[in-house]
């Protein structure tokens, strides 16, 4: 038994109640710091020791609701991260964690010690537990929370009951965004949302970003909009509109049925047609929409000169990273008085989540828009990225087009591109996906006696997209006379716009979603390289439960596909969810253009971690392996004078190809 | 159970402890649940919540909170329409239905408005125009059990929208506009049309059946099937998601539960008691036989609190910490005993219980029985300035109303406020039901109730007296004595009849519902209360306070 697994998992017993009131964690922590923080378990209030923290730890109160968007709020989880990540040993970390339980938020205590694990070095590989199993209430609706505790109470699982919940049940046939809850409320995707914001905190760890933290805010955040407009084109909606005129109503609302526990708060519905307002809600820091118009003017001036200004007046050349770190606002941000502290997307999140009781007038929790684990549930979510990502674009045309150069790998020649799911019997170049049950257990919040052993099981049935596993078969020529180290870069986008006409490339290529990212060494001549889908570099394999993590052994292997193996280099738990690899299509088969191209990885390369999950969640405390820009070749414009379609693109190039596919959902 | 005559005099436990999830705020809820499990009850935690949540001191509203949420009002409100179904029982409404709709909620928008008027707040608004957005939202912070759904939170701002939660039964504003035009040309014009085309004198009842609807109305097509109250109680809960595009549960409106607790629920009712207005300044002024009862005078009026210690004429009012008992609901497991204690507190009005003295002389040579009304109005508007009485006379709040008889000469009336027509006691919780005996005793302990009395309907007797100001807040008193030989129509009058009549039976009073002050007084006659009762021996008014403690 791994023990520093144990210990971690430990720390998220039951973590949205108080430690008295749930004997197994209150035991847990006094056997780590002693019986005289809690001497019995029971109703006696514990004693915290307070004083061996730094000031501004412990302000937030229980029972409120945390949000990283709120500077207050992030300035707490921020302190708490550092403390935690600086203190010496495992065991310090692990006593003062346990201590924390009892005088931090449940969210700042839930996100900061998970933040903690992710960042310290010495946790030996210890993974998280999903977070559906640990916070469900803000995973699962009020509906199916009820329904799983009415089955602790009579000790029973879902099958005996008979009856089947639906899946979704936050909109209905009146609402067309509601074609794509499944997509939106998938846990997986929640939980990678979730896992990435605390992978690369705003306010950095210990005041520091990490290599390219505002590249990678953008191209993540990017890669999400292109995913989401190809489900929406799948099932006939238009692309996703930026939330630029923040001064009409917002046609789009959404109800996300979330509570905390037992309903002391609800996360707010947003009723259709709604108009922002400025946010009072923390009247020490308002986001109010003229300093957002006047940081987002700011922001369009430093992206139309090409130049930011620093606080002592002297100009530096905006790249994508700073700008990244301006628009976020991440801890390295140029210069936090013109840009914004906060930053305009951090306040956008924040305004929004305020939007139906912007004084706090009415004492209304706020809505999904201001929890990283729910926010990409609502339809707002994705408008206000595509406005965040129309300022990134902004910048990247205003760059030069790749040169040849830039594009080419001399000597190298993609011969033949094929894609084959595993069941032979299907044809080739069409992918398959499929909506699945899958059944999840969240026992880990159900409790009925604070006696109660944890994990008894309380199964949900959610549902969920996924895909056969695939191959790519491509086969190389490498003329050079040696052996290259090649990267391999795949991507696909959607064929045809929402009038089933053909994408121009320079249209197209928003919607370029990277599918994977791989070195190969090309022997010389001919090669067949044969790359299974569930190597990818943008996916997180399937989380292990708790219990699976209970039984998983110290070792971390590399190599194998079970989602067990993590490096303790590595973000494991960011990465997009390996069944939401694929977009659903189609039933008729939804064309896409594949594109692969093969560039230099003796160029490229900056360190050799490619590996799954890096592509959108870098590399822990390491520099992101490749050193080409997040989104390469597609994020720059492309000539369409040159290049009208993406076959004309791969066509001027030896190292590219493009293969049309179909993606069929059965 | 209300309507059965073989229930005995049963009495329903408390809404409350049946259904605590739609009287206490979700974390209060959780709180209470964590104590179930804990197996502990609140005392021993230290913490105490807020009583109330649902606002802040952004909204101006917030400051009646601890009114319109009062758990004792709203299951006052919610026993009022189960003993009065608009859809009748068995298809046939109670004596005088429509006009005790009318009266019961006038009489709570004249308690509301002395409540405004306490905090400062101007008088309600009706909710006329429903074109524009509604500067007042509310967040009821109410689930069923473990938030499978919650009552929908009203954003302030909002704008009325065609209600399609239902498809096969829309509540459109243009039919609710319509119905709105066809009720102000019955008022109008005085006349129903019926269905079948010939036209009947509008009355009071009447007017009542077609607004609420209830089952009596004189034109379901006209007037509404649904009615434009009940329409509109309906398009007001389903204002946040209102063709049921996301799958919300809808706003507290929808729930006779729960809806006071929303101020629009004053603002529509406003709206609908302008209807009756409208009605009701078409008939004629009350004469002198109307109003005198000859041969009768009051020679003097006083109030004063239990403690002597009191001055007289100055009632006292307090805010209380209640503990309540909703364990009826809280279980872990299927076999546990129902009703372990799990308390919370709530804070209540409450108020120092005193007697009415009323020195009489009657000089008729037979002894008279002489019923006794009994109103009190706030003496200042908005602005500190006296009511003139044709607009105070709205704000009239029915104290009580008892029979006596007069012998001749003078007479010395003392009258307990807990005897008051208009409230019912404390509810008794389970516990205490299930202990109390069989027998309906008169007694003064909430356990007497007759068979024949809706018992569980009745302004909450903690809520009789408006709260006032510290610094003690004028208001006028005024009493009036009739003839209830003229006026009797049974011989019930009690507890909880003013609002709440008597089961299976006529009201007992026949004059109309609010006499005297329903009608118009003529401002050239009587400019101020005083005024009016300085022209009719059987009547005088008296200045009091009612000071908050």
């Amino acid at each position: 038994m791994d023990s520093k697994q144990n210990s971690v998992l430990s720390l998220f017993i039951a973590v949205e109640h108080s430690l008295a009131h749930y004997c197994p964690a209150l035991d847990y922590v006094a056997s780590l710091v002693g019986n005289a923080l809690v001497p019995s378990c029971g109703f006696t209030k514990a004693v915290p020791e307070v004083d061996i923290f730094p000031s501004g730890i412990g302000v937030l109160a229980k029972g409120h609701q945390f949000s990283i968007f709120k500077k207050s709020h992030a300035d707490e989880a921020a302190k708490v991260v550092n403390y935690l990540v600086s203190c010496d040993s495992f065991k310090k970390f692990q006593e003062d964690a346990a201590r924390l339980r009892e005088i931090l938020n449940e969210g700042i205590y839930l996100y900061a010690i998970s933040t903690a694990v992710l960042h310290r070095t010495d946790t030996g590989g210890a993974l998280l537990p999903p977070l559906w199993q640990v916070n469900p209430r803000s995973y699962f609706p009020g509906p199916v929370i009820k329904r799983a505790f009415d089955q602790v109470r009579r000790g029973k699982s879902d099958a005996s009951d008979g009856s089947t919940p639906p899946a979704f049940t936050t909109g209905s046939n009146r609402d067309p965004e509601f074609k794509l809850a499944w997509w939106r409320e998938d846990c997986g995707f929640n939980a990678h949302h979730y896992h990435w914001h605390q992978s690369y905190p705003w306010r950095g760890v210990n005041g520091v970003t990490k290599d390219r933290q505002g590249e990678l805010f953008y191209y993540m955040h990017q890669q999400m909009l292109a995913r989401y407009d190809a489900e929406r084109l799948a099932v006939g909606l238009m692309r996703v509109d930026p939330y630029s005129n923040w001064h009409l109503p917002i046609p789009e609302g959404y109800n996300p049925q979330l509570t905390d526990y037992y309903g002391a708060y609800q996360f707010a519905a947003r009723p259709a047609g709604m108009i922002l307002a400025d946010n009072w809600r923390d009247p020490s820091d308002p986001t109010l929409i003229i300093q957002q118009e006047y940081h987002r003017n700011r922001l369009l001036d430093a992206i139309n000169t090409g130049k930011f200004e620093k606080n002592d007046g002297t100009k530096v050349d905006v790249d994508i990273n700073g700008l990244g770190a301006a628009i976020e606002a991440n801890a390295s941000t140029p210069n936090k008085d013109l840009y914004g502290s906060v930053g305009i997307h951090n306040r956008g999140h924040d305004i929004l989540a305020g939007i139906t009781d912007p004084d706090y007038r009415y004492n209304q929790a706020g809505g999904v828009m201001g929890d990283i684990s729910a926010a990409i549930r609502d339809p707002i979510f994705f408008r206000w990225h595509k406005f965040v990502d129309d300022l990134f674009f902004l910048h990247k045309i205003k760059l030069a087009p790749y040169t040849q150069t830039d594009l080419e790998f001399q000597n190298v020649q993609v011969d033949s591109v094929q894609v084959q799911v595993i069941n032979p019997a299907r044809p080739a170049n069409t992918l398959i996906t499929r909506m699945e049950d899958v059944v999840v257990d969240i026992a880990n919040d159900m409790f009925l006696d604070p006696n109660d052993k944890p994990n008894t099981e309380v199964k949900v049935t959610v549902k969920q997209v996924n895909h056969d596993k695939f191959s790519y078969e491509v086969g190389v020529t490498n003329s050079s006379g040696a052996p290259l180290k090649a990267a391999f870069r795949i991507f696909i986008a959607p064929s045809l716009d929402e009038y089933g006409t053909q994408y121009q490339l320079d249209s197209q290529r928003r919607l370029f979603i990277e599918m994977d990212k791989f070195v190969t060494t090309l022997k010389t001549g001919s090669s067949a390289i044969t790359r299974s889908s569930t190597r990818s570099s943008i996916i997180k394999p399937r989380e292990l439960t708790i219990a699976e993590l209970k039984k998983r052994g110290t070792t971390t292997k590399k190599g194998a596909d079970d989602g067990s193996t993590c490096r303790a280099d590595r973000y494991c738990e960011c990465g997009w969810p390996e069944h939401m690899l694929v977009p659903r299509g189609t039933a008729a088969g939804m064309p896409f253009d594949l594109f692969v191209m093969v560039t230099n990885w003796a160029n490229d390369s900056s360190t050799d971690d490619l590996d799954r999950g890096t592509s959108y969640c870098g590399v822990k405390d390491k520099t992101y392996p490749d050193k080409r820009p997040m989104g390469f070749p597609f994020d720059r414009k492309i000539d369409s004078a040159l290049y009208k379609h993406v076959a004309d693109f791969a066509n001027g190039f030896s190292n590219m190809m493009t293969l049309p596919i179909k993606i069929t959902c059965v």
